[in-house]
């Protein structure tokens, strides 16, 4: 795993591209990464706080791609993302020890094929959601930094405001996991 | 001298037989005739110095009204006419002027012959007629041509009434200073062609022709004298003119200073904005840059949080055999052997149980894993996350400069608005500047002239000595010398009274035009005719006494300066022909009840609506009988005030440009 190229495709690919891109269509940096792979270390974890998933648009042909060298530079740091949306993951249904298998058993090395079938699902399963929940959260992130607005006036204060808030309900009272 | 009324005959533009009556109501002594410019205003206020005069200030001297020329018949005959009543010390006078104009075979229509006629009533009904040749000399009388200025005014001379020229000649035409100018001129010893000059002609000549060449050079010298003196007064004038100039100059520039202070102001803020917005750049970078490396470590603790919990429900993580790895794996598995020792055999039951095992073993051993990652939560939910207090602050700076840059355009576009204007300033310096240059060059050649001008004098004064002594060289010289002396005297004489006698008129022509313009305008302004006649308005401050400051004037100001200027001029003419015709011998002159009349065209052409109703509620007082040719946007304004001073009023009907009707309403 993350040892191939990344590809956003459709409108995903286009959000990732204005957060981290820049869209040239407005002639305005309205970047809040400064890399594609950056959105990618990030948008997991906010599927999963916000509990959204998404999958692929192929309606368009527009698509962001992260070159291999890039994804395998930063294949630990993606590998540690994997794990915790694995461990952390909203599924009252799901067991912990599942979830101890998703995140550190199962090899998802192409070499290695399951003879056991139920496996194989699983694993899968285990890469369709985390691809579903990236996806997710490069929908919310788009959302609570643009919000919509053409202008794109206020995205860096709306970026500060998501943070805020978060802060706030996270840092700022010791309480315990809000997840949206 | 009371107008009754005016009837015109084809004079001008007024076709036909037309005839005013003026008000002689000794209450409502205005009477009004409204017309609008190229109506015929000015045509009627001309029409009096014809009348009386025989003189007029057009430019084409035609006086027969176009239509009638047009129309007339070849070898035709048609007449204009004005004739003039108006009654003068109880007598009734009626004047008529007449031309005859004829048109000749050729279309050209020509003046025939100018004749006069004035008869006189007297206040028993007895009639009088004057000779043809006495008339001027009748009318001169009662209204000398040359004051008659005074009492018919158009437009335009009323704005150039206080102009310095004008002034001086007014005066001179008041004292009647003429003759006594022209009896200076005529003697003045030091001129060449005068009575003075004759006598230094008459005197012999010495052996040598010594005092012929003094004389010449005397002459000479004199000559010169005057050009230089001319030149030189030329120059002042310029140099007046420049002065002038210099200071409108320097009261703009002082609207305009601080240009380079502004402009470098501008620069400053311009800095301050471009280094606000390099830092807003840079700031927002550096949120970028903290997003990229912070944001996943600040949003995923909750999970670590709940990651780590699962962990510790699961207990001790199932380790699976101690660094075993998918390679031994392979390993075992290609060699065919167990660890055991039992055979492997590729699809058994081993072998699957075994390749199982495989899929549970991660590149790293789970346990391993599972301490990496635990360790490397902890660290996190350790570390004290400062990112979004980072954020923060980066975000109210940024909100904070772009305030200051705001509130920087506001300042920029005001001083933007001060430099526009100030551009101007820029040309009204240069202008400044070069005319400070002009002055200093006129100053340097009026020294040259006043440098030639005393080497004139010297050489005059040598070569007068020079003739002075071969003079006295015999009897016959000493004879033209005593003329020459008394000339001189008389000369002397003749300066010093026309000295006293202008600055007394000068004096009394202050006082009334003050009078009137008090009366017109309450402030602490004064009019002061100054020793050369330029007039100024100044403020006498009563607490610094000798403290002045001379004033702006705005147009309204100024015609009810120059309205206050003719009134004064005109009270002073009534005096002095009522003076000259009072009998010398006469012990006890009777005061004479002498009246005059004011016709004006536009008197207020410049004023607004303010000066217009001051000038109107002083109109009646100005002069016993006022005749006054408004527009009608004029008139607007001043009937308010004056209307119940009004004894008749008519208007000027232009049909068109050859046609206008004076009629009453």
């Amino acid at each position: 795993m993350f040892d191939k190229a990344i590809t956003f495709k459709g409108k995903h690919g286009a959000y990732v591209r204005e957060l981290a891109k820049g869209v040239q269509i407005l002639e305005k940096d309205v970047t809040i990464f400064k890399t594609n792979i950056q959105v990618c270390l990030v948008a997991p974890i906010i599927g999963v706080l916000f509990n959204r998933r998404a999958t692929a648009d192929k309606s368009t042909a527009e698509d962001t791609k992260i070159m291999p060298e890039t994804v395998i530079k930063h294949q630990e740091d993606l590998s540690y993302v994997f794990k915790v949306v694995m461990l952390s993951l909203k599924d009252e249904d799901l067991s912990d020890e599942k979830r101890i298998d998703r995140a550190f058993r199962y090899n998802y090395s192409d070499k290695v094929s399951e003879s056991d079938p139920s496996i194989e699902e699983d694993k899968l399963e285990a890469m369709k959601l985390f691809d579903e929940y990236t996806l997710g959260g490069i929908e919310v992130l788009h959302e609570k930094v643009y919000k919509d607005d053409a202008t794109r006036e206020h995205y860096l204060e709306n970026a500060y405001e998501f943070i805020r808030d978060f802060y706030n309900d996270v840092y700022a009272e010791e309480t315990e996991i809000v997840t949206e | 001298m009371l107008l009754k009324y005016m009837k015109l005959n084809n004079f001008r533009q007024y076709k036909g037989e037309q005839t005013i009556d003026f008000s002689t109501d000794k209450e409502k002594n205005i009477t009004v005739i409204l017309g609008d410019n190229t109506s015929g205003k000015t045509t009627f206020v001309q029409s009096f110095n014809w009348a009386l005069y025989g003189q007029t200030d057009f430019i084409t001297k035609k006086l027969l009204n176009m239509d009638i020329a047009v129309e007339m018949p070849v070898n035709s005959k048609r007449e204009v006419s004005a004739e003039l009543v108006f009654e003068h010390e109880e007598n009734q006078y009626r004047l008529v002027r007449k031309v005859l104009y004829m048109k000749k075979s050729n279309g050209v229509v020509d003046a025939f012959g100018e004749t006069k006629e004035l008869s006189i009533l007297d206040k028993i009904g007895k009639a009088k007629v004057v000779e043809a040749d006495e008339i001027d000399n009748v009318i001169n009388n009662i209204l000398p041509k040359n004051l008659s200025g005074y009492f018919f005014f158009d437009g335009e001379k009323i704005e150039k009434i206080s102009e310095k020229k004008d002034m001086k000649d007014a005066v001179k035409n008041l004292l009647g200073l003429q003759a006594l100018e022209s009896a200076a001129k005529h003697i003045n010893p030091a001129n060449v062609s005068t009575v003075g000059g004759k006598f230094r002609g008459a005197i012999q000549d010495s052996a040598d022709g010594e005092f012929t060449r003094a004389k010449k050079a005397f002459e000479e010298n004199i000559r010169k004298k005057e050009d230089l003196v001319k030149e030189k007064e030329i120059l002042d004038e310029e140099l007046q003119k420049c002065r002038e100039s210099i200071e409108e100059a320097r009261n703009e520039m002082a609207q305009y200073k601080n240009l380079d202070g502004l402009r470098k102001e501008e620069k400053k803020i311009k800095d301050y904005q471009n280094r606000a917005k390099e830092m807003i750049k840079s700031d927002k970078d550096m949120i970028k840059s903290r997003i990229s490396s912070e944001a996943q470590s600040f949003f995923i603790r909750p999970l670590l949080e709940k990651s780590l919990k699962v962990l510790k429900r699961e207990g001790d993580i199932h380790e699976g055999i101690p660094n075993l790895t998918s390679k031994s794996i392979e390993h075992i598995l290609h060699r065919g052997y167990c660890l055991c020792g039992t055979k492997i055999e590729e699809g058994s039951e081993v072998y699957n149980h075994i390749k199982k095992e495989q899929s549970y073993v991660p590149p790293q051993s789970v346990g391993t894993a599972v301490r990496f990652f635990k360790r490397d939560s902890e660290k996190t939910l350790k570390h004290n996350n400062d990112f979004y207090q980072t954020v923060e602050s980066y975000i109210k700076r940024i909100k904070e400069a772009e305030k200051d840059i705001l509130a920087w355009d506001k300042d920029l576009a005001k001083i933007d608005e001060q430099l526009m204007s100030g551009e101007k300033a820029d040309s009204v310096r240069r202008n400044f500047e070069r005319l400070r240059l002009n002055a200093a060059r006129t100053e340097g050649k009026i020294q040259e002239k006043i440098n030639a001008i005393g080497r004139c004098e010297q050489a005059i004064e040598i070569n007068n000595t020079i003739m002075e002594r071969n003079m006295t060289a015999n009897k016959r010289n000493q004879e033209i010398k005593r003329y020459l002396d008394y000339a001189q005297a008389i000369y002397t004489y003749l300066v010093k009274d026309y000295e006293i006698k202008e600055t007394e008129l000068r004096t009394a022509l202050n006082t009334k035009v003050n009078d009137l313009f008090h009366a017109m305008y309450h402030g602490k302004r004064s009019v002061v005719i100054n020793k050369d006649y330029t007039v100024e308005l100044v403020v006498a401050d009563e607490a610094h006494a000798s403290y002045e400051m001379k004033l702006d004037e705005s147009r309204g100001l100024e015609t009810v300066k120059n309205f206050a200027f003719i009134s004064g001029i005109l009270e002073i003419a009534k005096d002095k022909i009522i003076s000259k015709n009072v009998d010398l011998f006469d012990d006890e002159p009777e005061p004479q009840e002498v009246l005059y009349p004011l016709v004006m065209d536009a008197p207020f052409s410049n004023a607004d609506e303010k000066h217009v109703s001051k000038i109107s509620s002083v109109l009646p007082s100005v002069a016993d009988q006022v005749i006054m040719v408004v527009m009608e946007k004029d008139w607007k304004y001043a009937q308010d005030t004056i209307s119940n001073k009004v004894g008749k009023q008519y208007r000027i009907d232009k049909k068109s440009e050859t046609e206008s009707y004076i009629k009453g309403e």
